[in-house]
Parts: structure tokens; C-alpha cells; sequence
């Protein structure tokens, strides 16, 4: 199977380079965004809920540092592009509560930008080395139910980026804490991350090539499960989301372990 | 097509769309900051005015035409390269001597942010990738 390009590498390398910090920074120190964050947050528990998507972040791409093959990693790709995008539109809504010129609001410019603008040149330059090999799907299949499911929990997530996205406002307040709109679009690029995961398997449902989007999705939900027991002001039980953010990052937990305790010994 | 012109043919259409959406005179997307320099934030965001308009269009329409053979798309890569990491490390040093203002006037001409450095900076360095990095030329098919 083929290993990634020296480009890709970099790239991943590069990533890290800024999500390791970015994420610890965000969930151990959640209460001191004045500090070190492009824009103050208000509530620590907004701070975690990003840093749980970093993190996750952090272990995916160190798997697919180690694995270092570009057909476990092809379908979770673009991924990487409605990230960019998604966190792009909320930086272009907000720019006026950046701090201008301050350190991590230009790494977050660059960091964004470079998504945007490389993402498709890099996913061309791999295919380029990769030919038409990686094009075909290795057996075992993601079977039914399951493929149903994931379809189906990837399209709910897409949509609720969509819905938390342009109504950032009104969602906001249905939240179990004070999340500003700016927080609340941001944490979404990582439920997008998620959706887009379903929105692949519909197009191919090979189990090797969807491994890293349900493994995002499994860490994901426990650095979120984690910060929601652990977070640093009160939970607000009466709030309307105050049940389902829990029931959410439980099923990102629960559904890739389901599927891997299925498909991990019918890999070949 | 090959790598570099596809990249080349990527970034000369974004900065195309820049161009374009940047004169588009709507308040809520390019709102006026400062009438005397024409100066709008284009996507609420990139401080421009129509030369600074005009020079992305420049810089995609000839991307796009440079796109047509590798020759071209190296040469584009290389020389836009150059001058938009030049305009990033310029900018850069005149808004640290006035102070890191939120917004500077370039040679007094051109309005300029963090984020059109950062874009800059990011534009360059992936039009100087195109230009002077050794690529795949074409796709491998065994």
C-alpha cells in the first residue's frame, strides 16, 4: 500500500506543530484564553470544546503519521477542507473579536488560509503518485446496517453544522453554558469533520478506508465526554441541549467501537 | 494536466474570485471603513480598494492564463512567489514601524491587514512550491 508524499508529511508534521499546542493549551488551561487564544472566550467549558476537537485531531494525525498510508487516509481528507471552511466563514463573521496581530490570531490566519488553499493541490499531488491503484476498494465492505447508520449519523451531523452555523445566535442559547456564537461555529468544524465521515462511507464503504474518520470521531467523543464531567463552570441541566451533548458524544464513542469490534478481525 | 498547472490554475481562480468579490460594492459583505482611501472590508475581513482589487485580478487572470502549459505555470509560480512573500515581509515591517496598526496604506497606494499579509504569505509560499519544486508530472497508471 502506498506510503504518503514528503509534501503531505510535511503538511501533517506542520499541523501538529500548531493543534498539540493549540489543544492542551485550550483544555488544560480553559479558563485563560486572554493569555494565549486569537479571542477571549468567557466560559472555560467553550475553551475544552474546542480543545477536545484539537486533540482529537492530535491523535488522528499522529495515526496517520504512523500508518503512512494515503488509502486510510483518502476518505477522511477532505475532511480537512470543510474544517478550513467552516472555521473560515466564522473567522471572516467575527473578525472584529481577533486580536490583531497578536501570535496565535496569525498562526490561526496561516493555519486556515493554508487549509483552504492547499488541500485541493495536495489531495492532486497524491493522487498523481498514487496512480489508480488506491482507487479500488479493498475488502471487507462496511455492510448493512451499519453503513445506513453512518450514513444517516453523518448526514444529521452535516445538518447540524449547517442549522448551528447560520442560527450560531439562537443555538447559542440552548446551550447547557454561556457559548458565544463565535465558540459555538468553531466547535461545529469538528462535528462537520464527523458528518463528512458518513458522507464518504456513502460513497465508499471500505472499512480500511474509513478506519481514521471513526477513530476521530471515538476520540473525539471521549476528550468531550471528559470535558463536560471535568469542565471548569457549571452545567446548566435545565438548558434544552443539556441532554443531547451528552447523548452526541456518547454515540461518537459508542459507533466506531462497535464497527471496529465488527471489522478489525475480517481485515485481511 | 499536470501538478504545477493545476495548482497554478487553482490559485489564479481564487485570486480571480478575490478580484471580483472585493469590487462588488455591498455593504454587508464589503463594508466602506474609510471612504477618502475607498478602503472596504472585503468579506469582512481583507482590507482593499480597487487597486488592490485590480492587482489580484492580475495575479489571477494571469494565473489562469499561465495555467495552459508547465512552462508558464513554473514561471508564474516563481515570479508571483517572489513578490507576494516580498509584500508580505514589506507589509509586515511597516505595520511593526507604525505600530501594528489594524490597518496601513501600503506605499500609501494599497490597504493592507494581518489577514492580507497572512494571505500573502500563504499564497506565496505555495505559488514558490509551484514554481521551484520538483513534482510529479503526470499520473502514474500501473
Amino acid at each position: 500500500m502506498r506510503a504518503l508524499t514528503f509534501e503531505f508529511r510535511f503538511i501533517i508534521i506542520a499541523i501538529l506543530g500548531v493543534i498539540v499546542p493549540f489543544g492542551a493549551a485550550l483544555y488544560f488551561l480553559p479558563t485563560q484564553t486572554e493569555v494565549y487564544w486569537p479571542w477571549v472566550m468567557n466560559d472555560g467549558r467553550s475553551a475544552m470544546m474546542l480543545g477536545a476537537g484539537y486533540l482529537a485531531a492530535v491523535v488522528y494525525y499522529t495515526i496517520a503519521l504512523r500508518w503512512n498510508q494515503w488509502l486510510r487516509i483518502k476518505n477522511a481528507y477532505w475532511a480537512l477542507f470543510t474544517f478550513a471552511g467552516v472555521l473560515l466563514f466564522a473567522t471572516l463573521l467575527h473578525w472584529d473579536q481577533f486580536r490583531n496581530y497578536y501570535i496565535s490570531t496569525l498562526i490561526w490566519l496561516l493555519f486556515y488560509y493554508t487549509g483552504f488553499v492547499l488541500v485541493p493541490i495536495v489531495y492532486r499531488l497524491e493522487l498523481l503518485h498514487g496512480g489508480n491503484t488506491d482507487d479500488k476498494m479493498e475488502k471487507p465492505l462496511i455492510g448493512e446496517p451499519f453503513r445506513t447508520w453512518l450514513i444517516v449519523r453523518g448526514v444529521f451531523y452535516l445538518a447540524i453544522t449547517v442549522i448551528g452555523v447560520l442560527f450560531a445566535q439562537e443555538v447559542a442559547q440552548w446551550f447547557p453554558w454561556s457559548i458565544a456564537p463565535i465558540d459555538l461555529q468553531v466547535a461545529l468544524a469538528q462535528v462537520s469533520s464527523i458528518g463528512w465521515v458518513g458522507f464518504m462511507i456513502a460513497l465508499n464503504p471500505a472499512w480500511k478506508q474509513n478506519q481514521m474518520g471513526l477513530i476521530f470521531s471515538f476520540f473525539a467523543g471521549v476528550f468531550q465526554l471528559i470535558a463536560l464531567a471535568l469542565g471548569p463552570t457549571p452545567y446548566n441541566g435545565g438548558s434544552p441541549l443539556s441532554i443531547v451533548l451528552p447523548i452526541i458524544f456518547v454515540e461518537w464513542v459508542v459507533t466506531p467501537v462497535i464497527l471496529f469490534a465488527v471489522y478489525r478481525n475480517k481485515e485481511s | 494536466m499536470k501538478l504545477i498547472q493545476y495548482g497554478v490554475l487553482y490559485t489564479g481562480i481564487l485570486y480571480i474570485a478575490l478580484g471580483v468579490l472585493g469590487f462588488l460594492p455591498i455593504e454587508a459583505l464589503n463594508p466602506l471603513h474609510d471612504a477618502a482611501s475607498h478602503m472596504r472590508y472585503m468579506l469582512l475581513h481583507f482590507a482593499v480598494n480597487e487597486l488592490h482589487n485590480i492587482v489580484h485580478l492580475a495575479i489571477g487572470v494571469t494565473g489562469v492564463a499561465a495555467a495552459r502549459t508547465p512552462e508558464l505555470s513554473r514561471l508564474w509560480g516563481k515570479g508571483w512567489g517572489i513578490v507576494l512573500v516580498a509584500l508580505f515581509l514589506i507589509g509586515i515591517v511597516q505595520a511593526i514601524i507604525e505600530g501594528l496598526p489594524n490597518d496601513q496604506l501600503l506605499l500609501g497606494l494599497v490597504p493592507l491587514n494581518s489577514p492580507g499579509h497572512m494571505l500573502h504569505l500563504v499564497t506565496g509560499l505555495v505559488a514558490l512550491y509551484l514554481g521551484f519544486a520538483k513534482v510529479p508530472e503526470q499520473a502514474k497508471t500501473d
